[in-house]
């Protein structure tokens, strides 16, 4: 049973664990066998912390053994994307610029995970600072996608997705700016949430765009989904912007029946742009919830147009203000050459130590809040994100859910987007609305592409309906024949 | 200068008004303000007040209300 270690969701390791079938040690050495042997090909992991995931698996074991109390995950190991802090542990956010950063504490998230007893096994690859729908933009170079390697895995997190995927991790934590856990999951056929902003903390995210990231579960099932967010979604004081909104117990609301639910399939996410077979796979995920009785109904969402312009001005002008303690003086990259004086030092370092999209996207930013240009620019864009969060509002006054494609195309191959990054920004126009509106939105798999391309259908509802979400998905993955995707991955052949 | 240039305009002076407050800690972290000199360097520090990758800045309560009763005051 020990070779199918990494074909099981979190839930059944966790149950394999706790009855003692296989023992903590076991699962993560078969982990770091199964990246030995696929990662050197995928490049899903920035680090690997090989000795240090091991003697955590032994200490819980012997913990076990021992008949000692143990965590709700005693045992799990868990992929993370390096944008999160981990205490004494390389967090580089595939930039240049923090290279040989550790940072001195862990994220909100890695402290709850680790005192549940997951063991954080490696850091996944990202798009620098998470800037990106590809994780081509990646100082560490790029990540394939297990389903197809000469195409990319999306992004930011695709690190996180290829890895789940492909069974180098049984799940993983990703972060949402504007899609960056739900493309990447609708590019590699796992299942990705991204929950209200406020429900988890981001303290020890490392910030891209503060009032839109959130850091959200990336797996191989719903139920892990729910799993997943039941652990990581705790008040915390250290993150002002964190709700203290009770959190539920998201597994017992996946049991609860979806008859009579009402979705809405707003219009304007299916015109130019939207590839047939992408269309046709979401279309027949509406069938299968009218099959099991939920009302399918037309909606209009009049402000989406507007969504990918005023994310890159909202977005950018957060980046260009989070980005500007990168100066070389207190931790990572300084460039070595002999400076002039303090602002040829901070001016090298930034130069050699960002990569080309984070620099454009300091720049857009900047240019966006410079005196002159703030009413015309961030202050309009405000505007428009007020419209579009009102165009929910009213949606929601409706129906329960909205339904639509995670992306407008199945995964592209990589290096065909990176020269265009209007073509990239473009591939984020389903997901961005989300998080300019502080709603959850989840990716499942629905599909595949010339059998191997994955297809993902994206579910949104109300502020802290993660509940109705999750219901909503696991009533789709149990009734509809790819439903289990993600866990029937491809594999080595 | 001439009288008939300046006329066009009409002077208006904004005060922005600096004090060093009496807080138990900084700022934005929960690091002790730093009540003499001579302190050791970095004896008074956090990964908040030294700016580091993924930390949140919390406003000093006593501040904000100090502050906001100062504004009362000079209104």
């Amino acid at each position: 049973m020990t070779d199918d270690l990494d074909r099981l969701t979190a839930r059944q390791l966790v149950e394999n664990l706790s009855v003692g079938d296989v023992s903590a040690e076991e699962v993560v050495q078969h982990h770091l066998d199964r990246i030995a042997e696929r990662d050197g090909d995928l490049h899903c992991y920035l680090w690997v912390d090989e000795e240090g995931a091991l003697a955590r698996a032994r200490e819980i074991d012997a913990r076990r053994a021992a008949g000692e109390p143990v965590g709700e995950l005693a045992g799990v190991p868990i992929a993370v994307k390096d944008n999160i802090c981990t205490d004494g542990r390389p967090t580089t956010c595939a930039s240049r610029i923090l290279k040989g950063f550790h940072p001195p504490f862990s994220a909100h998230v890695i402290e709850l995970l680790e005192a549940a007893d997951a063991i954080v096994i490696g850091k996944t690859n990202l798009d620098e600072f998470a800037m990106g729908s590809s994780t081509e933009n990646s100082s560490a170079g790029a990540t394939r996608n297990p389903w197809a390697t000469d195409r990319a895995p999306g992004g930011s997190s695709g690190g996180s997705t290829a890895a789940v995927a492909a069974g180098l991790a049984p799940w993983a934590l990703g972060s949402d700016t504007g899609g960056s856990v739900r493309q990447p999951a609708s590019f590699c056929g796992v299942v990705g949430l991204k929950p209200t902003y406020g429900r988890v903390s981001r303290w020890g995210l490392v910030a891209f765009a503060s009032s839109l990231d959130q850091i959200g579960p990336i797996t191989r099932s719903v139920a892990d989904a729910a799993l997943l967010l039941g652990v990581i979604a705790k008040p915390d004081g250290r993150d002002s912007t964190c709700a203290h909104e009770h959190v539920p117990n998201y597994l017992a609301e996946l049991e609860k029946p979806v008859t009579g639910l009402r979705i809405g399939v707003p219009r304007e996410y299916f015109g130019e742009g939207l590839e047939p077979e992408v269309e046709k796979a979401v279309r027949d995920a509406l069938k299968v919830y009218q099959r099991l009785g939920v009302d399918v109904v037309d909606v209009s969402l009049p402000h989406t147009d507007y969504a990918v312009a005023t994310y890159y001005i909202v977005a950018t002008a957060e980046a260009s203000s989070n980005l500007a303690r990168y100066d070389g003086v207190q931790y990572g990259y300084r460039s070595p050459k002999p400076p002039e004086d303090i602002v040829d030092m901070y001016s090298r370092t930034r130069a050699e130590g960002f990569g080309e999209e984070v620099k454009r996207r300091i720049m857009l930013g900047t240019y966006a809040l410079s005196s002159g240009y703030y009413d015309a620019y961030y202050l309009k864009a405000q505007k428009v994100r007020m419209l579009i969060k009102q165009d929910f509002d009213r949606v929601f006054e409706d129906v329960d859910a909205v339904a639509c494609p995670t992306s407008p195309t199945v995964p592209f191959k990589l290096g065909e987007r990176t020269d265009d990054p209007l073509s990239m920004y473009l591939s984020d126009v389903f997901t961005i609305s989300a998080n300019l509106a502080g709603i959850p939105g989840i990716s499942i798999p629905c599909g595949l592409a010339d059998g191997r391309l994955p297809i993902g259908l994206q579910l949104l509802a109300p502020p802290f309906a993660e509940p109705l979400l999750l219901r909503l998905s696991a009533a789709y993955e149990s009734a509809s024949e790819v439903g289990a995707l993600s866990l029937n991955r491809t594999r080595d052949e | 200068m001439s009288d008939e240039k300046n006329n066009a305009y009409e002077v208006v002076i904004g005060l922005e008004v600096h004090a060093h407050l009496w807080t138990k800690s900084k700022m934005f972290c929960a690091c002790p303000r730093p009540r003499r000199s001579g302190l050791k360097p970095n004896t008074q520090t956090c990964p908040v007040c030294l700016g580091m990758p993924g930390v949140l800045p919390l406003i000093n309560e006593e501040a904000l209300t100090a502050a906001l009763e100062a504004a009362l005051a000079l209104k």
